[in-house]
């Protein structure tokens, strides 16, 4: 008798009853609201400037620093040096101007007549890489200038053989050519990754702790006792994942209807902050035409399947790893050295989507999409760029064949697992357990 | 044919033997008392024949019919370590259990209802198993054992946990269980359990069946021969001893002068009590002879409580079954 739906059921609703279901549900779309725009917000707030003092002893960098934003440039007040140099007996003068909070001292040497020039920063704390970069790029820019001067070459002359130009890709298809859209592609892949990525930690570290639930309130016994190991745990899997893709068309509705209510009350365009932090219009993203006829010439129809199916591939093979964890510890601290190996790829492949992004067909990219620990996040990643059938084709065999597999293997474990109380469970315990009759 | 038949069944856990050959019987509507030292392999018996765990070898049969998943409906398990889900409610605890053996859920909810009403936990349904003390959620445990009805029931330790009354109230549903066809084992270390209920008994140790059989069959294989006679005497001439040439061994004489511990009433009449070892074959004449000499108030087999028989079975076979 099949009592996998009879398991799944009681795995959905009891959790979707639960409190922290619900609240969890509610504050979702809040919380990861407040999660974009807060670092929107603290960069507007960061607007303390820092005082930079120039020790500029040739006075031929006067006109290469201009004040932004975040950095004011001051002639080091005189005095300050005894010898017009930087040294230890000035020491005290120096430190006076640090102590200021937020400031610096700039030195530039000139060594040698082709502009050659030694840069050093000081400050009491180590400066960041907005402050040396932006330092970096002025003096070089400067003495840009001055070795076009030097050399005789007229700065607009030079400025003219600069141009700026723009890329645009396209894929040639049987149709002819066709817009690539790869920014479109990146932000769609990430996000996809981002979300497999969530999705398999939340819940299959959710079904690692139900199993741990029953096992440590004793009630696996009973359960073992009518039903297969195989079935419950399969049970408990598609019953949590019904929870999760719940609680994502939840988070999905209520975060649309948030935005629609906040954009029909004209709440955005009227908080007053953001237009007083001098951030303008333009350096915010801003919904145009043109990304809604990206989205509109996205190959949904392939995309959407094959997103689904690893999305489903992908949490199952994670979540029977998770069962088998839960299954062969006594309680939640225990698993922590038994999950270290299952999450160390669902991280590699998160860390390495960024360069599956610059370079989707890549072999990095190939060979981490055909991996089955990996594929389900950076297949998703490349999807959007659109990736060949047959690799597509052997990455989902490959996934395929690790599903049974770790479904197999997790069944294995798990069966010897439930019974086991007071184990100090290694791995090569787990290997023993797996080839037990 | 026995109900359940246990067929040789050996299980060994890397290089430590469990059980080794067990074999066992009981027939329909007896109540098996399985007795053991701890460790002795019964929790691993009991895994067994509820599908917990495969033996290694050997086979269980019930009804006539090798134990396959079917006969989930028709066994009933109260396992020793005592579980329930915490934050669920009771009510849908029972009918998620019930339904995991197989049950209907109309099926479910009546028999819920019938035995919660008659368990006097009706009020319980909404509340969660971590509101309930030990003894309650046993109960809750204890009814999900019998919820389907089933043929066999298995009670680890059924007793343990319980105040006077609730045990009082399972033994009154255990006997009820039996009168209605069920057959039953369980598994304890209480002799008085085994001495009240079981109809048989069986005692594993060190992986194998030490001894088994009817409860009473067995008190009689270690009895040790010995009888108890009372008879009605003044303290100044008491009955005299066996004759020399009898084949028998007085052990004890004493006489008794409170009749508060003796099972019948003696009405202030003064009374010696003999204990004296005999073959079954001399009992007759042994009667004839204190009647000659006395009047006899009483005559009875001495039979070893259960807690004798344990510790005489366990400490005997000191040397290992298995090697």
């Amino acid at each position: 008798m099949n009592k996998i739906p009879l398991v799944a059921g009681r795995e959905f609703f009891t959790r979707i009853q639960s409190r922290t279901f619900i609240i969890m549900s509610l504050l979702g779309p809040l919380l990861f609201g407040l999660f974009i725009l807060v670092p929107v917000l603290m960069a507007q707030w960061d607007n303390e400037s820092t005082t930079v003092w120039i020790h500029d002893p040739s006075g031929n960098f006067d006109s290469a620093f201009a004040n932004t934003d975040g950095m004011k440039f001051e002639k080091l007040p005189q005095g300050t040096l005894s010898k017009g140099q930087l040294n230890a007996k000035d020491s005290a003068n120096i430190r006076e101007l640090l102590q200021e909070s937020e400031t610096g001292v700039l030195s530039l040497q000139v060594l040698d007549s082709s502009w050659n020039t030694n840069i050093a920063y000081f400050s009491e704390q180590s400066a960041g890489l907005q402050i040396t970069q932006h330092i970096e790029e002025a003096v070089n820019d400067r003495i840009y200038q001055l070795r076009m001067t030097q050399y005789g070459l007229d700065p607009q002359d030079i400025e003219s053989l600069n141009t700026e130009s723009d890329l645009k890709a396209y894929v040639w298809t049987e149709e002819g050519s066709q817009d690539s859209h790869t920014e479109m592609a990146t932000m769609l892949g990430f996000g996809a990754a981002l979300l497999m990525y969530m999705f398999i930690f939340l819940y299959g570290s959710m079904v690692m702790r139900g199993v741990i639930e029953e096992k440590a309130g004793r009630v696996m016994e009973l359960l073992i006792s009518t039903t297969s190991p195989f079935q419950l745990m399969m049970g408990k899997i598609l019953g949590i994942a019904s929870v999760g893709l719940f609680q994502f068309v939840l988070w999905i509705l209520l975060g649309t209807g948030i935005s629609t209510l906040v954009g029909a009350l004209g709440l955005s365009e009227n908080s007053p902050p953001s237009t007083t932090t001098g951030m303008t219009d333009s350096e915010l993203p801003t919904t145009n035409p043109d990304w809604m006829q990206m989205l509109g010439s996205m190959p949904w129809e392939s995309i959407i399947p094959l997103f689904l199916f690893y999305f489903l591939c992908g949490y199952f093979l994670y979540a029977a790893l998770f069962a088998a964890v839960g299954s062969a510890v006594d309680s939640e601290g225990d698993s922590q050295q038994l999950v270290m190996p299952i999450s160390m790829p669902i991280i590699l492949a998160i860390i390495t989507s960024q360069f599956v992004m610059q370079n989707p067909h890549g072999s990095l990219a190939f060979w981490m999409s055909m991996f089955p620990l990996t594929s389900p996040i950076l297949m998703v990643v490349r999807l959007p760029f659109g990736v060949p059938f047959w690799e597509i084709a052997l990455s989902i065999s490959f996934l395929v064949a690790a599903f049974v597999g770790s479904v197999w293997i997790a069944g294995r474990i798990f069966r010897i697992g439930v019974l086991m109380y007071g184990q100090k469970v290694s791995l090569g315990l787990l290997r023993k357990w797996l080839f037990y009759r | 044919m026995s109900f359940l038949d246990i067929r040789s069944v050996s299980k060994s856990y890397r290089h430590h033997q469990v059980l080794n050959e067990v074999s066992l019987k009981i027939q329909r509507g007896h109540i098996m008392g399985l007795l053991g030292p701890n460790g002795a392999g019964k929790t691993t018996l009991i895994r067994m024949i509820n599908r917990i765990l495969a033996p290694d070898s050997g086979s269980i049969w019930l009804d006539g019919v090798e134990l396959s998943p079917e006969h989930s409906l028709r066994i009933g398990y109260l396992p020793e370590e005592r579980g329930l889900y915490k934050k669920m409610k009771i009510g849908e605890q029972l009918l998620y259990l019930s339904r995991l053996r197989g049950m209907t859920s109309s099926d479910a909810l009546t028999a819920a209802k019938k035995w919660m009403t008659r368990l006097e936990m009706q009020s319980w349904w909404n509340k969660k198993a971590e509101e309930l003390s030990k003894g309650m959620q046993q109960k809750v445990q204890l009814v999900v054992a019998l919820m389907h009805d089933p043929d066999l029931l298995i009670l680890d330790e059924p007793f343990s946990g319980f105040d006077p009354m609730n045990a009082q109230m399972l033994k009154e549903i255990i006997l009820e269980r039996r009168a209605a066809g069920t057959t039953l084992l369980i598994s304890t270390h209480r002799m008085e359990t085994v001495e009240d209920l079981c109809t048989d008994v069986v005692l594993i140790h060190r992986a194998g069946v030490v001894l088994a059989g009817p409860t009473q069959a067995v008190r009689r294989q270690y009895n040790g021969n010995q009888i108890e006679i009372h008879c009605a005497s003044d303290p100044a001439s008491p009955p005299p001893s066996p004759p020399a040439h009898f084949p028998v061994r007085l052990l004890s004489s004493d006489s008794l002068s409170s009749s508060s511990s003796l099972p019948f009433s003696t009405m202030g009449e003064p009374i010696t009590r003999l204990v004296i070892e005999a073959a079954p074959s001399e009992w007759t004449a042994l009667i004839e002879h204190y009647n000659r000499h006395s009047r006899i108030v009483y005559f009875a087999e001495r039979l070893p409580s259960f807690q004798d028989i344990f510790i005489k079975a366990v400490g005997k076979n000191d040397q290992p079954i298995y090697n």
